[in-house]
């Protein structure tokens, strides 16, 4: 009913009132002469009725014939809409336009959106497939979704799984990353000894024989499990030995932040917009890099409706251009960025090591500002030695 | 002889139907009215319209007349012999 009555508004109809007359003859004499009428109604003895344009204008010879006299009561549709901004061509044509561009533009692709992925980006997967014919503004039509799967796969061969949806006009991109093997274990014959020195707080074997006991001192280098195997029969041979050995060991670290420094200062910055619609970059200005100590950013933001991202965006751009300029620190300054760079690489350092008891010393002169840090650690000291045999 | 001849075709017909086992609408020259509760109704094969108020739509139908009785009774359709009325139906007659 809903699809008639959208049709009808398209085409047009007329609402009229008939009255005086025998009704029950109009009405008869429409049906004969193949006007359509609908939802008739007699109200106080006036009829009142809707038909087509075209039937309107063949009704006079039944009213006529059957006495009524017809008189039009409301116009509908978008006929009599656009008869009454005939004068507006410029917004017909606009809306007409308007309509051509949404039909076109949805034949293109306006979001790809990736999902599943963990260690792998989106800018990784998008790249690849952009290769591949899927990216912001493609024809969907020229799209051939499997035979890009297919390569897909061939390109990634991380993914155990991997699917490629287009619904209207987004594409969308499933990924399953898959479980990487365990490396396979080196099983050359070889001897564990010490990485640092220390004294033995935990031993363990688990394959080789123990060259050391618990509570034993060591130094670097020490041979802690022998990849030797002595057999009950008196033969020996040779193992791939494996063990954790945990020692406490005296570590140091040292920082040396000077109060003289070389420092990038920004002077100046240049900077340009770039238009993206569709897949198209548009640079709407010029950008020349002919600066020394420049430094190049780029920042992207997409236009979003409802959350989702449309295909309309732009990119800024552009340099900031630096000048080398030798500072001299005060001495607080210095101390804290000293502090900051020790803290740093004492992190990346003692990272799986457990830190017993530390000492920190500052060093302060009229050209550096040093840091000492000793340490008191608990940490595994094994590190294999391959035994070579001729 | 033109009489018993039309007679004679229009039984042939009726038994045919019946030993077919098929609707009495699929002959010619029978109205078919559906009813939808007492809310709607369909009528195929309408010759005229004899009456129409808001109360009352007296129909012809070939070789019967049918009288819709009720409240805010409306054509929603006349055209090529079809009709739908819509209301609130209290009796059809026949007659």
């Amino acid at each position: 009913m809903i699809f008639i009555n959208i049709i009808r508004y398209f085409i047009g109809f007329v609402t009229f009132t008939a009255r005086g007359g025998f009704s029950e003859r109009f009405i008869n004499l429409c049906s004969q002469n193949r006007v359509v009428l609908w939802d008739i109604r007699n109200k106080g003895g006036v009829i009142y009725a809707n038909t087509s344009i075209k039937g309107y204008k063949r009704i006079r010879d039944s009213a006529k014939r059957s006495a009524m006299m017809v008189r039009l009561h409301k116009k509908h549709g978008a006929p009599f809409l656009m008869n009454k901004y005939r004068s507006r061509a410029g917004f017909m044509v606009g809306a007409v336009v308007f309509l051509m561009i949404i039909g076109l533009l949805s034949t293109r692709v306006w979001t790809i959106n990736v999902e599943g992925n963990v260690t792998m980006t989106d800018k990784e997967i998008l790249q690849v497939f952009e290769e591949l014919g899927v990216y912001t503004g493609a024809k969907i039509s020229k799209i051939d979704v499997t035979s890009v799967q297919e390569k897909a796969k061939i390109e990634f061969k991380d993914l155990s799984w991997l699917a490629v949806n287009i619904t209207g006009s987004t594409a969308t991109i499933e990924v399953r990353e898959g479980i990487k093997k365990p490396p396979i274990e080196d099983q050359n014959p070889c001897n564990i000894v010490a990485t640092y020195g220390g004294q033995i707080v935990k031993l363990e074997v688990y394959e080789g024989t123990s060259q050391q006991e618990l509570g034993a001192a060591v130094a670097k280098g020490d041979l802690l499990i022998s990849g030797v195997v002595e057999n009950l029969d008196g033969s020996s041979e040779l193992r791939h030995a494996k063990g954790i050995v945990i020692a406490k060991t005296d570590r140091n670290l040292k920082q040396t932040q000077p109060k003289q420094i070389t420092k990038k200062v920004q002077i100046d910055e240049k900077k340009r917009y770039r238009l993206l619609f569709f897949g198209l970059d548009i640079p709407l200005f010029w950008l020349s890099d002919n600066e020394k100590n420049t430094e190049y950013y780029s920042h992207e933001h997409r236009l979003t409706l409802a959350g989702s991202i449309l295909p309309v965006g732009f990119i800024k751009e552009g340099y900031k251009i630096y000048e080398e300029k030798d500072i001299t620190l005060e001495e607080t300054n210095c101390e804290l960025l000293a502090f900051e760079t020790f803290s740093n690489v004492q992190r990346k350092k003692f990272e799986k090591v457990e830190i017993l008891g530390e000492t920190v010393e500052v060093l302060k002169d009229n050209e550096n500002c040093t840091i000492i840090g000793t340490y008191i650690c608990k940490e595994n000291i094994c590190t294999k030695q391959e035994i070579f045999v001729e | 002889m033109y009489r018993k001849n039309e007679e004679q075709k229009k039984s042939k017909s009726r038994i045919l139907s019946e030993n077919l086992q098929v609707p009495q609408m699929v002959n010619r020259g029978t109205a078919y009215i559906e009813l939808s509760g007492n809310n709607e109704a369909i009528i195929e094969g309408c010759k005229g319209v004899l009456e129409y108020s808001d109360d009352a739509i007296h129909l012809n139908i070939g070789k019967n007349e049918v009288r819709f009785s009720g409240t805010d009774l409306v054509i929603r359709t006349y055209f090529n012999e079809q009709v739908i009325i819509e209301g609130n139906i209290l009796t059809i007659d026949f007659s």
